[in-house]
């Protein structure tokens, strides 16, 4: 990677060519080699580098962002010129928005030289033991592995320099026989952390206890989330009804939940940065420092998030949650945890008298924002549980569930977490535990 | 660029079967206006090249911003290095199907090239079609977006394909927000998630008449508010050109991406149910159903020259009289159904590996007016445009939700109703299919964002459709 002085020597061009603009500007260079498998074997590998600028411009309460990949002096120069133009046919923003003064940031660790620098004969390797495990027992894998680094810079006219590296490695397997299948997940910012071995188990587990799936009428039944399947709910949940700008814009459910009890005390969510499963980002794009920020605490939806530029208009306080540089006002809680219960799974299911297994969610979708009511499939594994057991496979489902119903309904939290790898945040982690809800919704039934 | 691109070609020669060089320029220059404030004006810039090299029948792909000589050798090696990695544990030897040696240049046919547009004027018409809907007093946020891109391609392969491309995309919508009633509804034009899109230049914004349309969408998104619900039940539906596409999209586009059915996406996106023994087999829809893939249609948002691994653009059936007969097909995949490649290997941008992907997937138009359509059918709905989408891993069972439903009642179109979701199983639905509206209501959708593989690659893709009607479909509300 090109590495801090790189983009202190950025810095310079950016105060040079500014021409009196104020600017606040972000870096973002990656580094991602990836391998797919499917059918027991590789069939496609790939390593790519790309490094790019964004600089937002702010004259007159007006503000723009260009964009570039020519970090050389050129291309710095050129991205003020568009800029200037840019910002001359903007509008004033209706609040007054200034950059923010230099923040105190902490200083999480988040970087493996040796997962950044992982080659793709050792990424072959791990991905023959995984193979080698399904196939072992006539099973076909299907699956990723992906390793790399990213590194920030920002920078401001108004004098910040801030500079982050952190590695990340992900991965995830389906395994499948008979047109039964499983599915883990994991993702972490240290390869070594990731036990593929017992991951890929926990996969074939799956697969050994399917049988010809039977299907259920639809209707409501108790079920239990795996943490793949809980981690995709509350992705939702933290996208449709966590962000401060919607809530104050009144179109997020969190002007109906916010305050409200929505389950029971076990039920916590955080933005946790220093929970050891999860990669920590220690400030957000406006230099923000990133702490552990409580969404839900004891079964109560106790806040939600502000960008720094909501927060300006809202007149709220900035709470570390701005990652993109074109929709300012958003914010996201990229750290997400769930907080793990006190029920074992095994104990989970023995106290199920009867009711589905969940091993993953497909295709979630929002039907209703304001409630936040979510449809999906299952995929990967979906039993009955009958007398405290896990009996035979079943059809595929498709539910529509309202979220906040589904939280009151969840009665057992398992003390087991995973790290699951979230494809919508570029493979971070999302650290989730089994959770079992009462009166769940299956609408219809698929074909497998 | 040419000149160093062949170094690399040079470099690869005789240490790989097959190798290939993109470099590509992408352009973009994005406007979001809100409540008339720009949110974001974005003007972006990517260079870069992609690898590819394919070595004892295995890939290996790499792909870089650093475009100085020693860096895209240094990247050409990493790609060499990576196929001889794959190769150590391939399923099998790729074997690629033969495609004729195209040394060609191609441009999107456009007027107006909407970077030469002054910035004032896009900011201008945008702030005039938020400033209408936000004189509806419910609409708490008017969002108008316009987008611009300039694809610049350089293709070169080892067997001597010399291809330059410009491919130049437009479009944009609006939306209108409405609060009021304990309820949040939102109104689209000319279609949702973004609005519509089209390869062409500033006329097609013009054709779009934002403006013109602002305040009829934002007394709609206003009327949804107090709107009832469909009572759940079994109706026969006429689906509107916008919600068409994404059912085309979602029900036939992707089942038929040949590399997900061979299992190459299953651990992500899933896999499909048009299995290769189903070929001239499945009844997919009925007889009135035709639907091709066409990469040669005049401002298809999937439109272009050539694929990105130098396939020439053509036309395919995929659903022929109701039958499945085609897939989409990359040449790897193609050569294992000894065929020839239809030209669906396409890559976001440098930094991607081409995957097979939509082009403009055309549902043919049939015979029947929009009034013959209504006119037959005597309880139902009439809907449209997108709200929200579902499929399950095998692209079987479906769900979608349409921003606006009107009721149907003895062949005439009735009131408004709101948050209708319908559901069904693709092969049942698509044969109850029984009209299809005529040529006059065809046009070709353009959807910049559909999503797939590892890492996650969007695409520009079109649908050519008009209205259809569907019997006996399962119809619920997103309460």
């Amino acid at each position: 990677m090109r590495g801090e002085e790189f983009y202190r020597g950025i810095f310079r061009y950016l105060n040079i060519y500014s021409g009196g603009i104020e600017f606040w500007a972000v870096v973002e260079g990656k580094r991602k080699s990836l391998t797919r498998f499917a059918n027991n074997g590789i069939h496609q590998n790939m390593m790519t580098e790309r490094a790019g600028l964004a600089i937002l411009g702010l004259k007159s309460n007006r503000v723009a962002t260009v964009k570039t990949d020519r970090l050389d002096e050129e291309g710095i120069k050129a991205s003020f010129d568009v800029l200037k133009e840019v910002l001359e046919v903007s509008r004033a923003l209706e609040y007054e928005f200034r950059f923010p003064l230099p923040q105190v940031v902490p200083s999480y660790s988040a970087y493996d030289l040796e997962t950044a620098e992982f080659s793709p004969i050792q990424r072959v390797e791990v991905v023959k033991t995984t193979i080698g495990k399904a196939s072992e027992r006539s099973m076909k894998a299907f699956g990723h592995l992906s390793t790399g680094e990213t590194e920030w810079a920002i920078m401001s006219s108004n004098g910040h320099f801030l500079y982050f590296q952190e590695s990340i490695a992900s991965m995830n397997l389906v395994v499948e026989k008979e047109g039964n299948s499983g599915y883990v997940s994991w993702s972490g910012m240290k390869i070594k952390d990731c036990d593929f071995e017992k991951l890929a188990d926990r996969a074939i587990e799956t697969v050994l206890k399917s049988s010809a799936p039977v299907e259920i009428p639809p209707g409501r039944y108790t079920v239990i989330l795996s943490p793949e399947a809980v981690a995709d709910m509350m992705i939702l949940f933290a996208w449709m009804a966590c962000n401060g700008k919607s809530f104050e814009e009144k179109r997020s459910p969190a002007v109906k939940y916010l305050g409200q009890k929505i389950g029971i005390d076990s039920l916590n969510i955080m933005d946790d940065p220093s929970c050891d499963q999860t990669i920590p980002v220690p400030f957000d794009l406006f230099g923000f420092p990133r702490e552990p920020f409580s969404i839900v605490e004891n079964g109560v939806f106790k806040q939600v998030t502000y960008s720094y530029p909501a927060a300006i208009k809202f007149g709220k306080q900035p709470t570390g949650h701005t990652f993109n540089m074109e929709t300012l006002e958003d914010s996201f809680p990229v750290n997400l945890v769930v907080f793990a219960g006190d029920t074992a799974l095994e104990d989970m299911i023995k106290d199920t008298d009867r009711g589905v297994y969940i091993s993953r969610f497909h295709y979630t979708n929002i039907v209703n924002p304001m409630e936040l009511v979510i449809t999906g499939m299952t995929r990967d594994g979906t039993f009955l549980i009958e007398s405290g057991e896990i009996t035979r496979s079943i059809k595929n489902m498709r539910f529509n569930f309202n979220f906040f119903e589904m939280m009151k309904n969840v009665d057992m939290i398992s003390r087991e977490r995973e790290a699951i790898a979230c494809e919508y945040l570029d493979n971070l982690p999302v650290v989730a535990p089994y959770m079992r809800i009462h009166e769940f919704p299956f609408i219809s039934a698929s074909d497998h | 660029m040419e000149e160093i691109l062949k170094e690399v070609l040079g470099f690869l020669d005789g240490r790989a079967q097959y190798f290939d060089v993109r470099y590509e320029e992408i352009e973009e220059e994005k406007i979001v206006v809100e409540n008339e404030i720009v949110k974001t004006y974005s003007s972006d810039v990517t260079k870069g090249v992609g690898i590819r090299v394919l070595y004892n029948g295995a890939w290996g792909f790499a792909a870089t911003n650093r475009l100085s000589r020693k860096a895209l050798l240094d990247a050409a090696s990493q790609a060499f290095e990576v196929a001889k990695a794959t190769a150590e544990f391939k399923h099998e030897d790729v074997v690629l199907a033969d495609e004729p040696v195209h040394i060609d240049k191609y441009t999107t046919t456009f007027e107006k090239d909407p970077f030469d547009i002054p910035r004032e004027e896009k900011v201008r018409m945008l702030s005039e079609a938020t400033k209408i809907m936000s004189g509806v007093p419910e609409v708490m946020k008017a969002v108008g977006v316009l987008d611009f891109r300039k694809h610049r391609k350089l293709f070169l392969s080892s067997e001597g394909s010399e291809i330059e491309q410009l491919i130049l995309v437009s479009g944009g919508g609006i939306e209108a927000h409405a609060v009021g009633n304990g309820d949040y509804q939102v109104r689209s034009y000319p279609a949702s998630h973004g609005g519509d899109y089209a390869t062409g230049g500033w006329e097609y914004i013009e054709s779009l008449k934002l403006v013109e349309n602002a305040e009829r969408v934002a007394g709609e998104a206003k009327d949804l508010l107090y709107a009832p619900v469909p009572e759940p039940g079994e109706y026969d539906l006429v689906i509107g050109g916008s919600q068409m596409a994404l059912q085309v999209h979602e029900s036939c586009g992707h089942p038929a991406e040949l590399d997900r059915v061979f299992g190459y996406e299953i651990s992500f996106a899933g896999g499909s149910f048009m299995s290769i023994d189903k070929l001239k087999k499945l009844q997919y829809g009925s007889q009135i159903v035709n639907i091709v893939a066409d990469a040669t249609v005049k401002g298809g948002l999937g439109s272009f020259g050539y694929d990105d691994e130098g396939v020439k653009a053509c036309s395919s059936y995929i659903v022929k009289d109701g039958m499945l007969v085609g897939y989409l097909m990359s040449r790897e995949t193609a050569a294992k159904l000894g065929l020839q490649s239809n030209g669906a290997a396409r890559a976001e941008g440098w930094w991607s590996i081409p995957l097979i992907r939509m082009t403009n997937i055309n549902l043919l138009p049939g015979e029947y007016s929009f009034e013959e359509l209504i006119g037959g059918i005597k309880r139902g709905f009439y809907i449209d445009t997108n709200k929200s989408w579902s499929i399950d891993d095998m692209r079987v069972n479906f769900q979608f939700a349409t921003e606006v439903a009107y009721e149907i009642k003895d062949g005439k179109l009735g009131r408004l109703y709101k948050n209708l979701i319908y559901y069904g199983r693709t092969t049942e639905f698509w044969n109850s299919c029984d009209g299809i509206g005529d040529e006059s209501q065809w046009h070709v959708w353009g959807i910049m964002n559909c999503g797939k593989g590892q890492p996650m690659q969007t695409m520009n893709v079109g649908h050519g459709t008009s209205p259809a009607r569907f019997r006996n479909v399962k119809v619920g509300a997103g309460k």
